[in-house]
C-alpha cells in the first residue's frame, strides 16, 4: 500500500513538474532574449504616414518645435511599440542569430532599424520632458543606452552603431539635465541607472577579437574568389578613386602603387596553402600588436596603433602575406580614439549628475570637483572643472589625437 | 568682329575652360532616320514668321560680352570643381543605388562605408538601406494579388 502510494506520489510530482515547467515556456515573458521583442517592435511600428509629420518629428527631435496634437496621437499609437522595446532593452540576453559562417557576407539589418527606434524613443522622450515628465523622459535614453549595448556586443560595425546611440542619449540627457528642476531622489536614481548601464556596455576589444576570429576563418585557399571579390570589389575601387581624386597624383608613384597592388591581387589568385597560412599568422601576429596596445594610456595607444598601420601598409608593397592584413584592418588608431570619446563622455555625463546632486542638495553648485568621481579617459585624470555663467564645464585634459583637440563638455543649469 | 565670329570666339573659350569635345550634329544623318519628324518640324517652321530679335545696343559691347562669358565659365568651373568628400558620396550612393538593403547592411558594405567616411557614412548607410525597406507598396488588394500570380 505504502508503495503505491509512493508510485502515485512520484507520478503527481511528475505531472506537477511537466505542466509548471511546459507552462512557464508557453506563457513565460519577457523571453530570455530580447531580440525577439525587438523585432515584434519593428513588425508593428508604423511609421509616420505623410512627409509633413515626418518633418514635424525631426523637427521635435532637435527642439525645434513642441509636441502638437498631431504628434501626440503618432505616439499614441506607437505606444505597443515603445512598451515592447523598453522591455526588449531590459533582458540581459539578445542573440540577434547573425551568421558568423558567412564571413564578411554576415548580415545585421538590425543596426539600421534599431536606430530607427532609438530616434523614435528621442522625439518621445521630448514630448515627455515638454509636459514635465523628467523621469520617463530620462527613460527613454536609458532604454537607448541599453538598446545599443544589444547590438553592439560582437562586432566592431555594431560597437561603433552602439556607440553612436549612447551619444544620441547622452546628448538629450544633458538637455533634460539643463531643464529639470533640482531633485536628489530623480537625479540619484539617475546616477545609478548611468553607472550600471556603462558598466555593461560591450569594450570595443572584444569587438575586435570577435571580428578577428571571422577574418581568420576567411583567409583560406578555399576562399580565394571571396577574398579576392573583398580587395577588388567596384566598391573598394570606388574608394581608390576616390582617394586618388583628393590627393595631388604623382603620376610615377600612383603607377608603382597600382603595379604592386595588381601583383599582390595575383599572388592571391594563385595563393597556395603555404600563403594563405602566412597570411593567417601575418593577421594574428598584427590583432595581438593591437591587444597589447590597447591595454596602454590613450596616447601611447594611439601612437603605437598609429605605427603598425603604417608599418603594414609599407609592409604590403613588398610582403605578400602582409596583403589581406592591409585591407581587412580598420583604421584602428581612430577605432581607438572613438571608444575614448565614447567613454570619456559617458564619465563626463555620470561626473555632471553628481555636480547636479550637489547643487540640489546645498543650493549651488561646488567650487570644485569632489574626489572619487569618474575620469578624462584621454589624460587618465580627472576632468578640469571650471563654472560659468550658465552652469559648469568639463574640459578633458588630454588631447584626442585623431581630430588634435580637446573636448569638453558643457551642463546648463535651470535657474 | 562680327556676331557670327563672337560666338565661336565664345564656343572656344567655353570648350577650352571645359575640356570637352565639341559634339557634332549630323543633319543629313538624322533626316533620313526620323523622316516624320524632318516633316513635321518642315511644316512648324513654314507657320512660324522669322522674326529678328533685337538686342539692345549696349549688350553688343565686348565689355558685356567678356563679362557674360566670365560668368558662364565662372558658373562652369563652379560646377565641376565640387569637394572631392561630394564626389566620394556620389560615387558610394551610386554603388548604394545598386545595392539590395541586405546588401547595404552586411559586415563588408557597412565596414566599406567605415573605411570611406568613418562612422557618419556607416549611419547613412543604414538610413538608405531603411528607406530601401520602407519602400512597400502601402496597399495591393487580394484580386491585383491573383492578377500578378495568373500573369507569371
Amino acid at each position: 500500500m505504502s508503495k503505491n502510494n509512493y508510485k502515485v506520489n512520484i507520478g503527481i510530482t511528475c505531472i506537477f513538474l511537466a505542466v509548471t515547467l511546459s507552462s512557464s515556456t508557453v506563457l513565460g515573458f519577457p523571453p530570455d532574449n530580447a531580440a525577439v521583442l525587438y523585432l515584434r517592435a519593428f513588425i508593428v511600428y508604423e511609421e509616420p504616414d505623410n512627409e509633413d509629420l515626418s518633418k514635424m518629428i525631426t523637427d521635435l527631435q532637435d527642439g525645434k518645435i513642441k509636441p502638437n496634437d498631431r504628434i501626440r496621437q503618432y505616439f499614441e499609437k506607437n505606444r505597443p511599440v515603445i512598451e515592447l522595446v523598453t522591455t526588449a532593452s531590459q533582458i540581459p540576453n539578445c542573440d540577434w542569430g547573425r551568421d558568423h559562417s558567412k564571413g564578411f557576407d554576415l548580415m545585421m539589418p538590425e543596426l539600421a532599424t534599431v536606430r530607427k527606434l532609438a530616434f523614435m524613443l528621442v522625439a518621445d522622450s521630448k514630448v515627455y520632458l515638454n509636459d514635465g515628465d523628467y523621469k520617463t523622459s530620462l527613460e527613454r535614453c536609458l532604454t537607448i543606452h541599453r538598446m545599443a549595448r544589444h547590438i553592439s556586443d560582437d562586432l566592431i560595425i555594431s560597437n561603433l552603431v552602439g556607440v553612436a546611440m549612447n551619444g544620441l542619449a547622452n546628448k538629450h540627457i544633458k538637455i533634460i539635465l539643463s531643464e529639470m528642476p533640482a531633485d536628489v531622489e530623480s537625479l540619484q536614481w539617475l546616477k545609478n541607472q548611468m553607472l550600471d548601464v556603462s558598466a555593461k556596455t560591450p569594450s570595443l576589444i572584444s569587438a575586435i577579437r570577435a571580428e578577428a576570429e571571422i577574418s581568420l576563418r576567411e583567409i583560406r585557399k578555399e576562399n580565394t574568389d571571396k577574398l579576392l571579390g573583398y580587395v577588388n570589389t567596384e566598391d573598394i575601387k570606388v574608394i581608390r578613386k576616390a582617394d586618388t581624386d583628393t590627393t595631388p597624383s604623382d603620376g610615377s608613384a600612383e603607377e608603382k602603387k597600382k603595379k604592386v597592388y595588381e601583383e599582390n591581387v595575383e599572388k592571391l589568385r594563385n595563393g597556395d596553402e603555404e600563403y594563405f597560412s602566412q597570411s593567417r599568422k601575418y593577421y594574428m601576429d598584427f590583432i595581438t600588436s593591437v591587444k597589447t596596445a590597447f591595454a596602454l594610456p590613450y596616447e601611447d595607444a594611439y601612437r603605437e596603433l598609429e605605427k603598425l598601420n603604417e608599418k603594414i601598409a609599407k609592409e604590403a608593397e613588398t610582403n605578400p602575406a602582409a596583403f589581406l592584413t592591409s585591407h581587412m584592418s580598420p583604421m584602428i588608431a581612430k577605432l581607438c580614439t572613438n571608444e575614448m570619446v565614447f567613454k570619456t563622455n559617458f564619465n563626463a555625463v555620470i561626473t555632471a549628475i553628481e555636480i547636479y546632486i550637489i547643487k540640489a542638495k546645498t543650493g549651488r553648485l561646488p567650487d570644485s570637483l569632489p574626489a572619487g568621481l569618474p575620469k578624462d579617459l584621454f589624460s587618465g585624470k580627472d576632468f578640469a572643472y571650471e563654472k560659468n555663467a550658465d552652469g559648469f564645464i568639463l574640459r578633458c585634459q588630454g588631447k584626442d589625437l585623431d581630430k588634435n583637440k580637446i573636448h569638453e563638455y558643457e551642463f546648463k543649469v535651470k535657474k | 568682329m562680327n556676331e557670327q565670329k563672337n560666338d565661336k570666339w565664345l564656343d572656344e573659350l567655353i570648350s577650352r575652360t571645359i575640356n570637352t569635345e565639341k559634339p557634332e550634329f549630323d543633319a543629313e544623318n538624322w533626316k533620313q532616320k526620323y523622316p516624320d519628324e524632318f516633316q513635321a518640324l518642315q511644316s512648324r517652321a513654314a507657320k512660324i514668321p522669322a522674326r529678328s530679335i533685337k538686342w539692345p545696343t549696349f549688350l553688343k559691347s565686348p565689355v558685356v560680352k567678356f563679362a557674360a562669358a566670365a560668368i558662364i565659365i565662372m558658373a562652369i568651373g563652379l560646377f565641376m570643381i565640387r569637394p572631392a568628400a561630394d564626389k566620394k558620396v556620389e560615387i558610394a550612393e551610386t554603388a548604394n543605388a545598386r545595392k539590395s538593403s541586405a546588401e547595404m547592411l552586411t559586415l563588408r558594405s557597412l565596414k566599406i562605408a567605415y573605411l570611406n567616411g568613418g562612422i557618419e557614412a556607416v549611419e547613412v548607410q543604414c538610413d538608405k538601406a531603411i528607406e530601401k525597406i520602407s519602400k512597400r507598396p502601402e496597399r495591393i488588394t487580394f484580386q491585383e494579388l491573383l492578377e500578378d500570380i495568373d500573369g507569371v
